[in-house]
């Protein structure tokens, strides 16, 4: 048994309607290094916005699912809340691609500013494991929650990548 | 005394973000202390003390209306040069 993890910002990613979260190339606000590779925005604001996308359960998922939120920020201070919500829909001719609501919403996940500004930072969350099966889709979205009071990072947050994390046999 | 709006408050913070570099405040501290300066701009003894330094100096030039907007022109300019 192995834990691998997979990239989930394919060509599907979008950003919202707000404005507030898009992307940019990194060397915008990370001025000293010389990588140009997009990265996602999150700006300061008392709003919820987030970005949505969709990706595929691998064939040899097993279980234990986790969404690891690899950020960072120009600060040192503050907190920021992350939410995420999916559907997973799977089969052939078996399962409705326009149901309402989310399979599963996670909110309040906490996680602090780094120690020194742009440091790297992991966040994971827990996924429910029976939600996914091999080859699902799963439309997501993950926003950052400026309505809630844990949100007190006082600066645009840096999203660098998004992963599923899972077990297999 | 007026309560900033979120947006202003949003606005004001990205900004100051700009100008200084790495955040080491959190947004409940930020804000308070803009709250505090609009408290401290608005409050009846800066008006009172602004507008008796005006009207020494310019005896009956200028309403109590006008003294005010030539507050905020000269502490825009003022704090503009600074943050430049």
């Amino acid at each position: 048994m192995a834990t691998k993890r997979i990239p989930i910002l394919g060509f599907a990613t979008s950003p919202g309607d707000s404005g507030n979260v898009f992307f940019e190339p990194a060397d915008v606000k990370a001025t000293t290094a010389p990588w140009k590779g997009l990265v996602g925005i999150f700006n300061d604001t008392a709003t919820r916005d987030g970005l949505h996308g969709r990706f595929p359960v691998p064939k040899d998922y097993v279980g234990t699912a986790n969404l690891i939120v690899v950020w960072t920020v120009n600060a040192t201070t503050g907190d920021v809340e992350w939410d995420f919500d999916y559907r997973a829909t799977g089969g052939n001719d078996t399962e409705s691609r326009n149901q309402a609501g989310t399979q599963e919403a996670l909110t309040g996940n906490n996680d602090t500013a780094p120690s020194v500004a742009f440091e790297r930072l992991e966040l994971s969350i827990a996924l429910t494991d029976g939600n996914f099966a091999a080859d699902d889709d799963v439309d997501f979205a993950l926003y950052r929650d400026g309505t809630d009071a844990g949100d007190t990072l006082a600066a645009d947050v840096i999203l660098v990548s998004l992963f599923f994390e899972y077990n297999d046999a | 005394m007026a309560t900033i709006d979120s947006t202003e408050l949003r606005d004001d913070r990205r900004d100051f973000s700009r100008i200084v570099g790495t955040t080491t405040w959190s947004k409940p501290s930020i804000n308070a202390a803009l709250q505090a300066i609009e408290d401290q701009w608005d409050s009846a003894a800066n008006k009172t003390a602004f507008g008796n330094a005006i009207e020494t100096a310019a005896p009956g030039v200028f309403t109590n209306g006008q003294k005010k907007k030539l507050g905020a022109i000269w502490m825009a300019r003022k704090t503009l040069r600074e943050i430049l």
